[in-house]
């Protein structure tokens, strides 16, 4: 009795899945590039006056303020990955394209795009844990591979010649 | 209508679909992008057509059904890794992730279908009971590979493309049903009532009916706002590697 329940429990979480993925992808076919001011994002993300404020405020006020500041960074990090997204799923088009030089640039940016929403999804899980623990700031070595990985593969980005993509027709 | 004749003429229709799906992946040429499922849907057809043939000889019947429900397992774990292929073709880096990801799901899948096979209390001397509790769990490792796939591709914000979300959806909806009626067998015994046996060709056939869709439907054009330039791109890049490096 117990192992069908577990496998009927399993069956309708998979139906549940299939119905998500089925919507899911319905939506993404709507989504659209949404603007990042990047500046106020890196102004927003910049912690240096993280030790003054701590110093200064109330514990409480202060965990409430990096709570606040946590939520509007968090909706940039997901506005970048949505966007991320939106460039995977035009990429993974354009790349399907007869002109090799379209097709090998936006294989790049496919695989570029891909990078960004990893480590969106890693920026996510860190402002999370944060948001849960305001008095947590976790240290750099935790993300330093991935840090290195990901500037390694903009270095590499920066040898490609630079060429712009022309009109593609999707 | 008696149930024997509406098992007949859903086993026909389900013959016919499994015959036109054929047609469509060869004449469409499936079969160069999608090799492994044009094998699955023939190997369907070919163990169909020996089935309605050899049904009325309940002892070649029975060593066939294991023979093809067992290859057809294996295929269809095929499929799921051919899906998974084309999901990520276009993404290096996140394919290593997600093959590290697959295997440590496929590593806990197969753990729980082994416990699903001791917990039926197989012994050697029910040999039924014993390949029902062994499709129970095949079928529990397609099912949730197949479920990581949605979530994996959902987290990682991968496009489908029609044909393959058409293959992997199929396949999820047969193999979520058969799981369920398998787990349903499993409990009530052996010999299936022949609402199961329906209920597992209507399951079968709702699969087919949606590969064809997918197959046959031209894929639709998204509207787009275009690809933005790599610099762009590339000034997003920084900016979370700003935030990750903090």
């Amino acid at each position: 009795m117990i192992v069908t329940m577990l496998v009927i429990v399993l069956a309708l979480g998979a139906l549940a899945v299939l119905y998500f993925a089925v919507r899911s992808r319905r939506e993404q076919s709507r989504l659209s590039i949404q603007p990042v001011d990047l500046e106020a994002f890196r102004t927003l993300s910049a912690r240096d006056d993280e030790f003054f404020l701590r110093g200064k405020l109330p514990n409480s006020s202060f965990r409430r303020l990096k709570r606040q500041r946590i939520l509007v960074t968090l909706r940039y990090v997901s506005r970048i990955a949505g966007n991320a997204a939106v460039v995977m799923r035009l990429g993974h088009e354009a790349h399907l394209s007869p002109n090799p030089e379209v097709a090998r640039a936006a294989l790049q940016i496919t695989e570029l795009a891909g990078q960004i929403r990893l480590q969106c999804l890693l920026a996510l899980a860190k402002l999370s844990v944060e948001f849960a623990v305001p008095s947590l700031q976790l240290t750099p070595a935790v993300l330093v591979p991935a840090y290195q990985n990901l500037r390694e593969n903009v270095m590499r980005l920066g040898t490609l010649e630079t060429q712009s993509l022309v009109p593609v027709a999707i | 209508m008696s149930v024997q004749s509406a098992i007949h003429t859903i086993f026909a229709a389900q013959l016919v679909l499994l015959g036109l799906l054929c047609g469509v992946l060869l004449i469409r040429k499936g079969w160069k992008s999608f090799p492994v499922f044009a094998a699955y849907s023939l190997f369907n057809l070919i163990s169909g057509l020996v089935e309605f043939f050899i049904y009325k000889y309940p002892k070649a019947y029975f060593y066939a059904f294991i023979v093809i429900e067992s290859v057809a397992i294996i295929l269809g774990l095929a499929v799921v890794y051919e899906v998974f292929v084309h999901l990520f073709s276009a993404q290096q880096a996140l394919r290593r992730l997600a093959t590290w990801l697959l295997g440590v799901a496929v590593l806990a899948l197969g753990v729980l279908g082994f416990i699903v096979i001791q917990m039926h209390g197989v012994s050697l001397k029910n040999v039924g009971a014993g390949i029902i509790a062994a499709e129970e769990a095949a079928r529990v490792l397609e099912v949730g590979s197949l479920s990581f796939l949605f979530v994996c591709s959902g987290t990682f914000g991968l496009h489908w493309r029609q044909p393959v979300f058409g293959i992997a959806l199929g396949l999820s909806v047969f193999t979520t049903f058969e799981l369920i009626l398998i787990a349903m067998r499993a409990y009530f015994g052996v010999n299936p009532a022949a609402g199961l046996n329906i209920a597992r060709m209507l399951a079968f056939g709702l699969g087919l009916l949606i590969w064809i869709g997918y197959l046959v439907a031209p894929e639709r054009v998204q509207a787009s706002d275009g690809i933005p330039e790599r610099s762009q791109l590339e000034q997003w890049n920084r900016a979370v590697m700003e935030l990750i490096h903090q």
